[in-house]
């Protein structure tokens, strides 16, 4: 008899363990995992995680009003005790559950409530193959892989105000300002040497380049047309570069700069070395008759500049290779190849830009060119020294160990920016509680009903138990 | 219990427990003992480990012991088992959380606690081939007089003229290494070795000559035999050659397989594009003040230009490598005490039941003796 109600208490008890379990043990359970399904959506993360806190907190609280009610309502009827717990717990489920029913749902809109998985899929599918074609840094605002070349300091985009005195009309320009975060910045308001462009400048720089060139398309004009005139005009004598040229603050700043550039005439010095390597060798010789003779026997048409080189290696200076070069008429990127694209080369690759001193292109006067002008400059010259070129044939990681992707059109990247931007901003706000909705749904009426179950299965081992006493002093 | 029933149970307990531990560990060493022998007494530290944690637990048996003696028998079977579980895989918990931060700052990051802990076997085989090839390329090109070979790869780091060799090496690439702006290297070894980095990392510090380097004929070393400084590129720190591939359409001639046909001529071995290549790369070393060599490979469609560093005819390697070959002594030392940790983790239990069956033995033989001490009291 007492082994019957022992097992029977035992019984109950295991029940009575399984049913609360199935109540909010098991709730919190989904809710992690809804948790940490969000973990892998980034932009959720955060806020998914600080509603879980709300609504495990909630739990505590079911938990510490079941010790008291179970300390103060001793006398009541179980179910009465059952009954103010389901409710307390339902509480806890219920209340987020309306209010995003009732308020955010109708302020997102449905549609997003329904497909916010998918929005968030695409989203990063966008995010990845824009901050992989363009090379940028995964992190949007951008990534400062360490000051400028010179040594010279780096800021944030709010440094810096005033500009030199005795130009007190020009006041110090930061490229980019309006963009929210992010952004390192050399004295001179050009993008620091080290700083790789996140998703919020890479698109700030697409989007002012393609959006000025269409405004001067609509006008009849071409930006590059317009940009340089603008700069051949500050050219001139008088203009406010030459005059700013003759600073002594620029003239430092030049000297500074000149040992992180490679010259025209370290160049000149370079490729005479190089040539006069090449033409001190025996086999100069043999190539040249070799040559010379497919010249005569094929009829090549070798210009006299280059038969003159092979026959006469003597001194190779440039302006014998130069020349050489220039009779070829090669075609570069669909550009004949003479001395003044080879210079512009130089420029491109090998010239420095001080972070100090101010570029030219700052003392443009309209407004929109210089934009277009600083768009321009980043996207192209800085994006090939950082290896996220964003404006050319070829763009991203155009380096020696890759040849970079096909660009995006304007079209391609209008639409890849509004859906990242919408998403990124929608969903920080409304897609935690969506998920935590998935997550609440399906077992909210659960909860009550285990709360109850689990009352009643205590009522019931207490019954046996209070049966095992009696028995006792009966004995 | 009988007091010579308890000695032997106590002694095959003992056994059991850290003695069979430290045999696996020594078992799961063999690899780095074999590969690196060269390298003591530093590959020994993984035993030294162990050692330590030997006499803390001889130290720990012998407190225990007493106190069971004692009548505390159960809280003193208890602390050691609680003990062995902290000297076994307690220590590893420890050196797991806190190991990945302090090998990635001791290394720059150049190398990762994880990689290391599961795959020691094969980095020992790398570390091991770091000196070796060393080795090798220095007898080859005269830096280590070849006459020695034999005692150079049988004494290996032990010998001191490879550990100088290493060292002076090491100490000239340095000083060049340090003058290049942080911001480029960040740029080349993260990928983003672009053409004006390129530019600026060759051309930036204007290739003065750094650190005394201790060469061998030909090269580093001044008419007076003495060492002299000699000059790097950016190449020579990097892993690998540059490589470019040209159309072999661009020089299309213009009649049909007449480039075909040139081309294997005018690149045979020794034959006249060799010498102009030789000829072209004297040219760039006057440029960049170190040699830099240009290996051509072609085939139908394509020319492959390579530019490979004077880093192996100097016999180094990149600077990455040369900073571990500089330090393998510290590496191996800190690979041979993984496998140390599999022994630990994988046998820790051991210890634990084998100290647990220690305490029982103990209660047991200390409390017979008393009761059997009480009778005669009584």
């Amino acid at each position: 008899m007492d082994t019957l109600t022992r097992m029977k208490m035992l019984i109950f008890r295991v029940l009575k363990v399984t049913a609360y379990a199935l109540g909010i043990p098991l709730m919190l359970y989904m809710l992690s995992r809804a948790v940490s399904a969000a973990g892998g959506y980034g932009l959720i993360a955060e806020g998914t995680k600080t509603a879980f806190s709300y609504i495990a907190l909630g739990f505590v609280a079911v938990a510490v009003l079941q010790v008291i009610v179970g300390l103060s309502l001793k006398k009541f009827n179980f179910l009465i005790r059952a009954l103010i717990v389901a409710l307390a717990a339902s509480a806890v489920v219920a209340v987020p559950l309306i209010y995003i029913e009732a308020s955010l749902k109708p302020k997102a809109g449905a549609a997003e409530a329904a497909g916010y998985t998918a929005k968030l899929d695409r989203y990063y599918r966008d995010l990845n193959s824009f901050v992989g074609t363009y090379n940028l840094s995964s992190s949007n605002d951008g990534y400062n892989a360490g000051g400028n070349i010179d040594g010279s300091y780096s800021f944030g985009k709010d440094a810096g105000s005033s500009f030199l005195s005795g130009f007190e009309d020009f006041e110090h320009y930061t490229f980019g300002a309006s963009i929210g975060n992010g952004g390192v910045y050399g004295a001179n308001g050009l993008y620091s040497d080290g700083y790789i462009f996140g998703y919020d400048q890479a698109s700030y720089i697409l989007r002012t380049y393609h959006r000025i060139r269409a405004e001067y398309e609509k006008a009849g004009l071409d930006a590059d047309k317009a940009l340089l005139d603008a700069l051949l005009s500050l050219d001139a004598a008088d203009s406010v570069w030459s005059r700013y040229k003759n600073t002594a603050e620029f003239i430092g700043s030049a000297a500074n700069s000149e040992k992180y550039s490679v010259s025209v005439q370290e160049l000149k010095e370079k490729a005479e070395a190089i040539a006069g390597g090449i033409s001190d060798t025996a086999a100069y010789a043999a190539v040249a008759a070799l040559i010379d003779g497919a010249n005569t026997v094929l009829g090549l048409g070798l210009p006299d500049e280059i038969k003159e080189l092979l026959n006469n290696p003597g001194n190779m200076t440039y302006e014998r290779l130069i020349t050489a070069v220039e009779s070829l008429n090669l075609e570069i990127g669909g550009r004949t190849l003479d001395e003044g694209l080879l210079l512009e080369y130089v420029e491109e690759y090998a010239s420095y830009q001080s972070s100090t001193a101010y570029p030219k292109i700052f003392f443009i006067e309209n407004e929109s060119l210089r934009e277009y002008a600083y768009a321009k400059y980043e996207g192209v010259k800085h994006g090939a020294f950082i290896g996220s070129v964003l404006i050319g044939d070829r763009v991203g990681a155009v380096s020696f160990g890759s040849s970079g992707s096909a660009p995006m059109s304007y079209s391609e990247l209008e639409a890849v920016f509004s859906n990242i931007e919408r998403t990124g901003e929608s969903a920080p706000e409304y897609y935690p509680l969506f998920a935590l909705r998935d997550a609440l749904l399906k077992y909210a009426a659960l909860i009550p009903a285990a709360i109850i179950l689990a009352y009643y299965l205590a009522h019931l081992e207490n019954k046996q138990f209070k049966k095992l006493l009696k028995g006792g002093t009966a004995k | 219990m009988n007091k010579t029933l308890a000695t032997v149970l106590k002694t095959a307990a003992y056994i059991l427990g850290l003695p069979v531990i430290a045999a696996f560990a020594f078992y799961k060493s063999m690899p780095i003992y074999r590969l690196n022998p060269s390298y003591q007494p530093y590959i020994l530290a993984g035993l030294g480990l162990i050692l330590l944690v030997g006499i803390l637990y001889i130290i720990a048996a012998a407190v225990t012991g007493a106190l069971t003696k004692r009548g505390k028998g159960i809280g003193a079977t208890v602390a050691l088992v609680v003990f062995s579980l902290v000297l076994t895989a307690g220590i590893w918990f420890g050196i797991d959380r806190y190991g990945a931060g302090v090998v990635g700052d001791a290394t720059q990051y150049t190398l990762s606690y994880d990689d290391y802990k599961d795959n020691y076997a094969e980095k020992a085989e790398i570390h091991s081939e770091l000196l070796t090839g060393f080795i090798e390329m220095n007898i080859k090109n005269g830096r280590l007089n070849p006459d020695k070979a034999k005692l150079y790869r049988s004494q290996g780091y032990m010998n001191e003229d490879v550990r100088s060799l290493i060292l002076n090496s090491y100490d000239s690439m340095t000083e060049a290494y340090s003058g290049y702006s942080g911001l480029l290297i960040n740029f080349a070894s993260g990928g983003r070795m672009t053409v004006p980095v390129m530019i600026h990392l060759l051309f930036d510090g204007k290739n003065s000559p750094s650190a005394s380097f201790n060469g061998y004929t030909g090269e580093g070393r001044g008419e007076d035999g003495k060492d002299r400084p000699i000059g790097w590129t950016i190449l020579d720190m990097q892993e690998g050659a540059i490589t470019f591939t040209i159309d072999a359409s661009m020089l299309d001639l213009g009649i049909d397989g007449l480039t075909e046909a040139l081309v294997p001529i005018l690149f045979a071995d020794g034959g006249v594009m060799a010498e102009l290549i030789a000829g072209l790369e004297d040219g760039v070393e006057a440029v960049l003040g170190a040699p830099v060599y240009i290996l051509v490979d072609y085939n139908q469609s394509n020319i492959t230009v390579s530019l490979k560093p004077s880093a192996e005819t100097r016999g180094v390697y990149d600077y990455k490598n040369m900073a571990w070959l500089s330090n393998n002594q510290l590496l191996v030392a800190l690979l041979s005490v993984f496998p140390v940790r599999d022994a630990f983790y994988m046998l820790g239990s051991l210890l634990i039941i084998s100290s647990l069956f220690v305490g029982i033995v103990r209660i047991k033989e200390y409390s017979s003796g008393k009761q059997k001490r009480g009778g005669k009291e009584r």
